[in-house]
C-alpha cells in the first residue's frame, strides 16, 4: 500500500470541528424542536448551544472556503474541468454504489492528491457546500435574532418561510450525516477514510503519480 | 414585492405534492357611535380643548373629552352618565367639588369600572398591582392607568398598546428580560406581558393583518370563508384553507409583499389578563409555548379591521398554525416547537428511517453477496 497525501491539515481542522459541530446542531435541533418529546437539556440551554455553535461553524465555513480559494487544491473539486466526462462519472459511481460494489467490482474512483474526491462526491459536496450550508447558516443567523433582521426576514418571505427552509435543510442534513458516515467505511477496511481524515494520508494500491501529472 | 410571495408559495406547493366557517365574535371595536341628546350637552363644553380646572392640592385636572376619541371608544355606546353618575346636569358645574388631586379622582373612578367590570376589578384587587394600592403606594396602577379615560378600546383590541402601558413604568423590563429571554424584542412583541406575568390566565393567539409598508395595522372588506360546521350548533370557524384564500384575497386587492398576517399571544379573557402577579412568580419555562400542543396555540382568533374601522373576531382552527399552508398564509407568526408544521415531523421521521435503514440494508445486501460470491469461489 502506498500512502498519499490527500487531506490537508486546515481541511481535517475543518472538517472534524464541523463533524462535531453538526453534530451538537443536530442534537440542540432536534431538543428545541420537539421539546414535547425530549428533555436531555433545557430548552433555554439547547437555544444558547445551538447559537454558540451555530457562529463556530460560520466561522470554520470560512476556514474551508479560505483554504479552497487560496490554494490550488481547489482543483479537487473540478481536476479535469470536463461537465460531460463529470457527468458519466458521476453516473457510473452512482452505478457502482448501486450495483457494482454488489457484485464485486472496482471502484472506478481512483485516489490522488489532486483528484480525491469521485465524481458523485464532488456534486454532493458542491451542492452542500456552495448553496445548502450558506442557506442554512444564513436562515440560522436570521432566527438567531429576527428583529435585528428584520429586513432580510420580510425579504425571505416571513419568519415562518426561514424557519422552514431551516428545518428542511436540517431534515436533509440528519438523513445525510448517516449515509456520509456509512459511505466513508467503505475504503479498503471499514476504517480506512476515517483514519484518513485524522492523519491526512490515504492508503491507496499503487500511488497514480501518472494521472497526477495528467491532471 | 415578488421574491418574498415566491418562496413561501414554493414551499406550499413542495409540501402540498408532497402530502373552514366561522362564528362571527362581537366585535372587537364598537364602531363610532354617534352621541346621544345628554352626551352632546357634555361635550358642548368639555370638547373644548384645553378645559381644565385646580385641584385642591394644585395640580391641574384636564377635562378636555376628544369627542371624535371617545365615539370611537368602546364606552360611547354607554355615554358619559355611565360613569360619571354623580353629576347632575341641572346643578353641573356649579356642585362640583374638586378632587384633592388626580390620583384621588382615579381612585374614586375604579368604582365606576367596578359597576360593569367586577371580575376584572376582583382580579385585579388580587393582583400584585391591587394589592400594591391597597398598601397605599401611590405608584400603583389603577384602572385609568393602563387603559386611558374616554378613549378606552376593548381589551382585546388595544394590542401593543398595553404594552406601551406596561413600560410606561417598567422600562426597564426589557433589559430585564434580554438577560434571559432570546430574541427578546421580538418576544416583546409577540406576548403580551399579561401572558406571562399572569400565569394563571388562559392563553389565546390572535391573528391580526399588518401593512408593512405603512406599519400599522391593515384594513380590509374581505371576509373569511367559513368551514360550514356549523348546522349542529357548533361554532363556525376558519380553517386553514379558508384562512389561505383571505390571504390571497387580499394579495389580489394589490397589497401582496405588503400586507401580512401576524399573530400575538393574549390571554383568553381580559379579566384574566389582570391576575398580573410578582416577576418572580412570571412564566419563564419556555415550554409554555414552545411545545407541540402548547395552551396559547390551541385557541386561535383572527381579528379583521373593516373599511368602517370595525374590528370582527372570528374564530379559527388550530390547524391554521399548523398545516403546510401556514407557510403562505402564517408567515410573519411562528412559535419554534410550538406552532411547527407537523408534516415536517413526518417528512423527518421518514429522513431519519431512510438515513438508517438505507445504509444498513445497503450493507446487509453487500455482506450477502459477498458470502454468495465467496462460496461460488471457494
Amino acid at each position: 500500500m502506498d500512502r498519499i497525501y490527500v487531506h490537508p491539515l486546515p481541511v481535517r481542522i475543518w472538517h472534524w470541528v464541523n463533524a462535531l459541530g453538526f453534530v451538537a446542531l443536530i442534537a440542540t435541533g432536534l431538543q428545541i424542536r420537539y421539546t414535547d418529546l425530549l428533555s436531555a437539556i433545557p430548552f433555554a440551554a439547547a437555544v444558547r448551544v445551538h447559537n454558540v455553535v451555530g457562529f463556530v461553524l460560520i466561522a470554520n465555513y470560512f476556514v474551508w472556503l479560505c483554504f479552497y480559494l487560496f490554494t490550488d487544491k481547489i482543483t479537487v473539486y473540478h481536476p479535469e474541468l470536463r461537465p460531460a466526462k463529470y457527468y458519466r462519472d458521476t453516473l457510473r459511481q452512482m452505478q457502482y454504489y448501486g450495483y457494482g460494489i454488489f457484485k464485486g467490482q472496482p471502484n472506478p474512483h481512483h485516489v490522488s492528491a489532486y483528484h480525491k474526491f469521485n465524481a458523485l462526491q464532488s456534486t454532493l459536496y458542491q451542492i452542500i457546500m456552495i448553496l445548502l450550508v450558506p442557506i442554512q447558516f444564513y436562515t440560522g443567523l436570521l432566527l438567531w435574532d429576527v428583529d435585528r433582521f428584520a429586513g432580510s426576514v420580510a425579504l425571505f418571505g416571513g419568519v415562518r418561510v426561514v424557519a422552514t427552509v431551516h428545518v428542511a435543510l436540517f431534515i436533509f442534513f440528519t438523513a445525510f450525516i448517516f449515509g456520509h458516515v456509512y459511505l466513508a467505511s467503505l475504503g479498503h477496511t471499514a476504517g480506512a477514510h476515517f483514519k484518513a481524515m485524522l492523519t491526512g494520508y490515504e492508503e491507496v494500491e499503487e500511488a497514480p503519480k501518472a494521472a497526477d501529472a495528467a491532471d | 414585492m415578488k421574491i418574498p410571495r415566491l418562496i413561501p408559495a414554493a414551499l406550499v406547493a413542495a409540501l402540498a405534492i408532497a402530502s373552514t366557517a366561522l362564528n362571527a365574535a362581537p366585535p372587537g371595536d364598537a364602531p363610532s357611535a354617534a352621541p346621544g341628546d345628554s352626551d352632546r350637552q357634555c361635550l358642548a363644553c368639555h370638547a373644548e380643548a384645553g378645559l381644565s380646572m385646580a385641584l385642591a392640592n394644585g395640580e391641574s385636572l384636564a377635562l378636555h373629552v376628544d369627542a371624535g376619541a371617545f365615539a370611537r371608544s368602546v364606552h360611547a355606546s354607554v355615554g358619559c352618565s355611565a360613569c360619571h353618575a354623580d353629576v347632575d346636569l341641572k346643578k353641573h358645574p356649579g356642585d362640583v367639588r374638586p378632587a384633592r388631586s388626580a390620583r384621588d379622582l382615579s381612585v374614586a373612578m375604579v368604582q365606576a369600572c367596578q359597576g360593569c367590570h367586577d371580575d376584572s376589578y376582583r382580579a385585579h384587587a388580587a393582583s400584585v398591582h391591587g394589592r400594591a394600592q391597597a398598601r397605599g403606594d401611590a405608584a400603583a396602577p389603577l384602572c385609568t392607568t393602563c387603559h386611558g379615560t374616554h378613549d378606552i378600546v376593548r381589551a382585546s383590541s388595544s394590542g401593543p398598546a398595553l404594552r406601551e402601558a406596561c413600560l410606561g413604568c417598567h422600562a426597564d423590563a426589557p433589559a430585564a428580560h434580554d438577560k434571559w429571554l432570546p430574541n427578546t424584542k421580538l418576544h416583546l412583541q409577540v406576548v403580551s406581558c399579561a401572558a406571562c406575568h399572569a400565569p394563571t390566565a388562559g392563553k389565546r393567539v390572535e391573528l391580526r393583518f399588518y401593512d408593512v409598508a405603512a406599519a400599522r395595522e391593515a384594513v380590509t372588506d374581505a371576509v373569511p370563508a367559513t368551514n360550514g360546521r356549523g348546522a349542529n350548533g357548533a361554532p363556525k370557524t376558519v380553517d386553514a384553507a379558508g384562512l389561505r384564500e383571505l390571504v390571497r384575497t387580499i394579495d389580489r386587492e394589490g397589497k401582496a409583499g405588503n400586507v401580512v398576517l401576524m399573530g400575538r399571544v393574549e390571554p383568553v379573557a381580559g379579566a384574566e389578563g389582570h391576575r398580573l402577579l410578582a416577576k418572580a412568580q412570571a412564566l419563564k419555562d419556555c415550554a409554555t409555548c414552545h411545545r407541540k400542543g402548547a395552551d396559547p396555540f390551541k385557541k386561535v382568533s383572527l381579528s379583521v379591521v373593516g373599511p368602517d374601522g370595525e374590528r370582527v373576531l372570528y374564530e379559527a382552527q388550530q390547524d391554521v398554525l399548523h398545516a403546510p399552508t401556514s407557510i403562505e398564509s402564517v408567515r410573519a407568526f411562528y412559535a419554534m416547537g410550538g406552532t411547527r408544521i407537523h408534516f415536517l415531523d413526518v417528512v423527518l421521521a421518514l429522513a431519519l428511517a431512510g438515513g438508517i435503514l438505507a445504509p444498513l440494508g445497503h450493507l446487509v445486501v453487500r455482506k450477502l453477496m459477498r458470502r454468495k460470491d465467496e462460496r461460488n469461489h471457494g
